[in-house]
């Protein structure tokens, strides 16, 4: 008995020293959701895949379901101390905690996505969904006949906001009977909540359900109640066949694949000006293929939107624009800045809900 | 007649203690055989080691003359082993019927109950183990409870049957019943294992008797070689004084007195009603009654443990408006309970930790926030010699204690604590001759030191011996009350019928 | 059962000692490495390897084990909180919604009074943390003594309001910067001084010595004494003349105060503002601990911080092995089980006896 415990010990030891000390490249991923939650950590953890496809010699490790707050720093900190040169925290509630411990290691990058807080060594990126979101807007706008569109949405902060608007805007502008009813579920995962807020929508008389959360509750919902959906994050068409009419997308390789890139031949030094915020021309965000239930015409509208949109042609957000209570937002053929975008907090003109201010 | 077991140089050993050693015991076919002996003399290990739930450390077990090991007390049931135990194995909310067939070996998942129910109404007729099968454990009487217990380890046709402490809990009347039940098994065959230590029972219904004193056995004798007084001498180890001489005192001056009280009991029903009591100072007034007529709630309501209503209560002649055990305590009044596990004691409690349960914040014990564990100990230390309590050790929790030495250390508390007034609720239930007769002494010194007792007790014997004026209880009322020397024991055995 | 002829019995001990205790749980998660083992080898993972890492993520460096205490102590406040009640028997489910009262008392005070110096700052938050923490102790405790209403449903109905009134209050008069659910941030001049330039705060300090105390009171004092009667019967009680409808609450409120403590600290210790993940399930997993540890004060720390370990490690093989948390949850479940089930070795052994 004692020999065997004395070989067991043995051989428990000899693995630690059996454990690979490798001098890889190392990239870190640190999700709030679930890698198949079928949307956000999804995409994300799509992206990461295709880093270690394009760079055999990076290694890559991610968490996932990682709390916002105490927690997520732990494990930053963890990813630091185990040697990992990039780390990507991929929520908003990841900020403060990113930058407390990018204090700690100076040696180390770390991106923050959708944040606005940047430091010598963390720098944030994110996409211009808007763009995707008014495209979907253009087909809700479209097909919709009651002119009352439902949007689910997360919780009440500038890029939610934005979005709203945005679809609001692609609807209006082929429909400008059409408006959007806003209801928040405040959370950015939360089935419950959302199929709660899908059925609410579909009593009120929409029958187009938009969402902008994280799971494809919302469009479960719509397929059992025969509403027309469009999703958000990723293509899940498979759950709502025959209702399902697109989806803005995420598609994060071109921005990892650009971070990682440059991180391991270490082009940059600061980081306090980089901030990633591309649109439909770097392909960081897409709409999902039109399914067939979305007309010709309305496809083509969407193509060449897409097109003037990349060119640089059509600005969203151009005068003249009138805000939800009625006061102006834009004069003719004024465009909103970028500033203006990160801190939209008040809705546009078609909006018909509340945004719960402090 | 032939040997059916025999048990052969039994020993058992817990650390530190020596439960069995070197034991020999021999069972006949078709004889009541009495395992008598002190509490913690090792009766019940010996029987845990039949029934299969101790495994003996040395020696073998012989059954029809094979050897055999019992792993289990299932497996003591498959060789025939039945055991009807003191402390009943029913559940409370199913039916007789149901507690019965559940024991049942040959149980098929779906069974088939009406012939089940018809064998074992054969089995009931055949012992006149007469209940009704359909009511619930908690609607049976104590006496039918224990039937179905017996009827629970008949059905799996045992050679043997076990019966450990079974008059413990009855009353005189059922423990007739229940001796007429053991002839009728002995006559059919059966062979039974009584274990007592109550010598006029044993005497009444053993063919032969094993004595066992300190894990070991002193003797096995025939029962009609043998006298009470042998019997007792063999088991304690000293001479027993069967009769304790005790002059009568009479006193004319009130110390407790209780105007038209009504409570409850804790079903709901009415327990005392209307009822009025006066005691003497310095006297031991015996209370005697069938159980359940009110006694325990009458010495709580004393106490002010349960809530009554009352036209008045008075002690030395001062009204308690509000009785509480704290206020009752302050003037004097204790409290030895019927139920020594769950209100006397805190169990899980050491020994000193009990010795204080009810005076812990007396200056000796505590000051101000804190106990003083040291003065805890040493009085806790002399009491237990006094009383002669065994305990393996002081800081194991009194849950260890045999429950004639738990007594013991209840008593020596509250007398300790030099009451005006005690009231001992069946303060010798369970305990052997030995430390009955120590707790006799005890209450007769008491007296002598001019302190009153109420006795409620159900042994006839104990009340007359003991009393100075004797009152009956029946259905929640004070029957009548009696001067000791002015009531026979036939009168008293009517009374507690409600017959006067 | 037999085994090579021999039987293998379950015997009591003749006393339970913190070794004893020790040793019941350490087989436990022997039993659970061997168990979750398999399930790291269907995952292709090397069990050894895993177990070896998480077993220095927690005790291999100073960085580790700071981590781990620090997540014992929100443990640990919640597990002797349900201590402390389930020594008389009162079962208080709801050390989580103490725990977040305690959380908003504190933060509630640190963001509105963010202009006082801190040291009239800090006890203010302790004090309104731990009166907000009372207040859901008070009435569990007020309901069981006066209408004997079950304090498991009243306390397990109160986390979800406590937890629900501060979402209200985040969603609401309490949202902070960027719109998100969280509380603006409590002044720095408060935070809890920090140790070995870790996370780790002195509130650990403040746990320790709450244990130490509380073990302290039911050995030595009155009222502990009256606690362990109470304990063990509570007709022995009033038979004693302790006021068992008076213990009933003082205990309730005692015992959610210790959660809500933990709960303070958590706020000025560690996140330094309210959010709505604060109290993640600590209240539930104190339960558990307080079980293990038999209600012992200072068994629970030691336990506290082996469950701290657990939730360390877990992270820790996710973040090396890429394991998803679905397999971790499993495993964490099975060392749960596992050192549940194998409580039994504390009160008994297993011997082997020759046929």
């Amino acid at each position: 008995m004692k020999r065997l415990t004395i070989i067991v010990l043995i051989a428990l030891f000899s693995m630690i020293g059996c454990k690979k000390t490798n001098d890889q490249f190392k990239v870190a991923f640190v999700y709030v959701g679930s890698v198949n939650d079928g949307g956000w950590t999804a995409s994300h953890d799509e992206g990461r895949l295709e880093i270690e496809k394009m760079f055999p010699d990076v290694q890559t490790s991610y968490v996932e379901n990682v709390p916002e707050g105490a927690e997520a720093e732990r494990i930053i900190t963890t990813f630091a101390k185990k040697g990992f040169n990039v780390i990507f925290t991929a929520s908003f509630g990841f900020m403060d905690p990113t930058i407390n411990v990018a204090k700690k290691f100076p040696e180390t990058v770390f991106m923050h996505c959708s944040g606005y807080k940047r430091a010598e060594n963390v720098g944030t990126y994110f996409g211009r969904m808007y763009q995707a979101k008014y495209l979907a807007g253009i087909v809700a706008g479209k097909m919709t006949v009651t002119n009352k569109i439902g949007y689910i949405a997360p919780h009440p902060i500038p890029e939610v906001i934005r979005h709203i608007n945005a679809f609001t805007l692609g609807a209006r502008k082929v429909n400008p009977e059409a408006s959007v009813r806003v209801i928040w579920t405040n959370s950015w995962f939360d089935i419950q909540k959302e199929k709660e807020a899908a059925y609410s929508l579909i009593e009120v008389g929409t029958d187009i359900l938009a969402s902008g959360c994280d799971s494809s509750a919302a469009l479960v919902v719509a397929e059992e109640k025969g509403v027309k959906c469009i999703g958000y994050d990723s293509d899940a068409r498979a759950v709502a066949k025959n209702t399902f009419l697109t989806a803005p997308m995420w598609n994060w390789i071109s921005v990892y694949a650009d971070i990682v890139g440059k991180a391991k031949n270490k082009e940059i030094s600061d980081y306090t000006n980089v901030d990633y915020w591309n649109g439909l021309e770097t392909n960081v965000i897409k709409l999902a293929p039109l399914s067939d239930l979305v007309p010709q015409d309305v496809k083509n509208i969407v193509t060449d939107t897409t097109q003037l949109i990349i060119q640089g042609e059509e600005k969203i957000f151009t005068g003249p624009l009138k805000k939800q209570d009625g006061s102006d937002f834009l004069s003719e053929n004024e465009v909103a800045d970028d500033g203006t975008l990160l801190s939209m907090m008040f809705f546009v003109e078609g909006v018909n809900g509340v945004i719960p201010l402090n | 007649m032939t040997t059916v077991l025999e048990m052969r140089n039994i020993s058992k050993y817990f650390p530190g203690v020596i439960a069995n050693e070197n034991i020999n015991f021999i069972l006949k076919k078709g004889e009541i055989h009495t395992i008598l002996g002190e509490n913690g003399a090792g009766k019940s290990t010996l029987m845990n080691i039949l029934s299969g739930l101790y495994r003996p450390d040395s020696g073998h077990l012989l059954l029809n003359g094979q050897n055999i090991h019992i792993s289990s007390p299932h497996d003591a049931g498959q060789k025939g082993i039945g055991m009807v135990h003191q402390h009943f194995r029913l559940s409370e909310k199913h039916t007789a019927f149901e507690n019965i067939i559940i024991e049942y070996n040959k149980l098929t998942f779906f069974p088939d109950k009406k012939k089940l129910y018809k064998e074992i109404n054969d089995i009931c007729n055949k012992f006149g183990l007469s209940i009704d099968l359909h009511h619930k454990i908690y609607e049976l009487s104590i006496g039918d409870q224990q039937k179905v217990e017996i009827i629970k380890t008949l059905i799996n046709d045992p050679q043997i049957m076990i019966f450990d402490e079974p008059t413990a809990v009855l009353s005189s009347s059922e423990t007739d019943t229940l001796f007429s039940v053991l002839q009728s098994l002995k006559q059919s065959g059966y062979s039974i294992i009584f274990i007592s230590h109550k010598l006029d029972e044993v005497l009444r219904i053993s063919d032969r008797i094993t004595i066992l004193s300190r894990a070991h056995v002193i003797d096995s004798i025939e029962n009609h070689e043998v006298t009470k007084e042998v019997l007792a001498e063999k088991m304690i180890g000293r001479k027993i004084f069967f009769k304790i001489q005790k002059d009568s005192i009479f006193h004319k001056e009130n110390i407790i007195e209780l105007k038209n009280a009504t409570t409850y009991n804790n079903k709901g029903l009415i327990a005392i009603d209307s009822l009025d009591i006066e005691i003497k100072k310095g006297e031991i007034f015996g209370l005697a009654g069938v159980s359940g007529n009110g006694q325990v709630e009458l010495a709580e309501i004393l106490f002010g443990l349960r809530k009554m209503e009352c036209e008045y209560y008075k002690y030395n002649n001062h009204v308690i408006n509000k009785p509480s055990p704290k206020t009752m305590m302050k003037l004097g009044i204790r409290l030895i309970p019927s139920d020594r596990k769950l209100v006397g004691s805190a169990i899980g409690l050491s020994i000193p930790e009990n010795f204080i349960l009810n005076r812990f914040k007396h200056n000796y014990f505590s000051y101000r926030f804190f106990l003083k564990t040291r003065n805890i100990h040493n009085k806790s230390r002399e009491s237990t010699e006094k009383f002669q309590i065994k305990h393996h050790n002081f800081k194991n929790p009194v849950r260890d204690l045999s429950g004639g030495n738990l007594q013991k250390v209840i008593v020596a508390r509250e007398i300790d604590s030099d009451p005006e007034v005690l009231i001992a609720v069946y303060p010798t239930r369970g305990l052997d001759i030995g430390a009955i007769e120590n707790f006799q002494r005890v209450f007769i010194d008491e007296q002598k030191k001019g302190k009153t007792i109420i006795l409620i007790s159900e042994e006839i014997e104990e009340i007359m011996s003991l009393s100075d004026r004797i009152g009956v209880m029946y259905k929640g009322k004070i029957l009548k009350v009696w001067d000791k020397d002015k009531v026979s024991r036939n009168e008293l055995s009517l009374a507690l019928g409600g017959v006067v | 059962m037999i085994i090579f002829g021999y039987y293998i019995v379950l015997k009591k001990k003749l006393r339970t000692s913190q070794s004893s205790r020790f040793f019941a749980l350490f087989s436990g998660v022997v039993l659970s490495l061997i168990l979750s083992g398999f399930i790291f080898l269907l995952n292709k993972t090397n069990p050894f390897e895993v177990f070896t890492s998480s077993f220095f993520a927690i005790f291999g460096s100073l960085y580790g084990i700071t981590e781990t205490f620090l997540i014992a102590i929100p443990i640990a406040a919640c597990a002797l909180a349900v201590g402390v009640a389930a020594m008389i028997k009162i079962w208080n489910i709801g050390a989580e919604g103490q725990f977040v009262a305690g959380a908003l008392g504190a933060g509630i005070s640190g963001v509105y009074f963010s202009f006082l110096p801190s040291g009239l700052l800090i006890p203010l938050m302790f004090t309104s943390g731990i009166l907000f923490s009372m207040i859901l102790g008070v009435i569990p405790g007020i309901l069981k003594a006066m209408l004997n209403v079950n304090e498991i449903l009243v306390t397990l109905m109160l986390n979800y309001m406590a937890t629900l009134f501060m979402l209200f209050l985040l969603y609401g008069p309490l949202k902070g910067l960027d719109n998100f659910p969280y509380s603006k941030y409590i002044p720095d001049n408060t935070f809890l001084p920090l140790l070995f330039s870790s996370r780790l705060h002195v509130g650990v300090f403040i746990v320790i010595i709450i244990a130490i105390i509380l073990y302290f009171f039911m050995k030595k004092s009155i009222w502990g004494y009256e606690l362990r009667v109470l304990g063990e019967s509570y007709k022995a009680a009033r038979y004693a003349g302790i006021g068992v409808k008076r213990n009933i609450i003082l205990i309730m409120v005692i015992s959610a105060a210790i959660a809500g403590v933990g709960g303070i600290l958590e706020v000025i210790g560690v996140q330094h503002r309210l959010q709505p993940s604060i109290a993640q399930g600590y209240g539930f997993t104190g339960i558990i601990v307080s079980w293990l540890s038999k209600n012992n004060p200072l068994t629970t720390l030691w336990v506290s911080f082996l469950i701290a370990g657990l939730f360390v490690s877990g992270s820790d093989m996710q973040i090396s092995y890429s394991l998803p948390t679905s397999i971790i949850k499993v495993f964490q479940g099975i060392v749960f089980l596992s050192i549940l089930a194998s409580d039994i070795f504390t009160d008994y052994y297993i011997s082997l006896e020759k046929k």
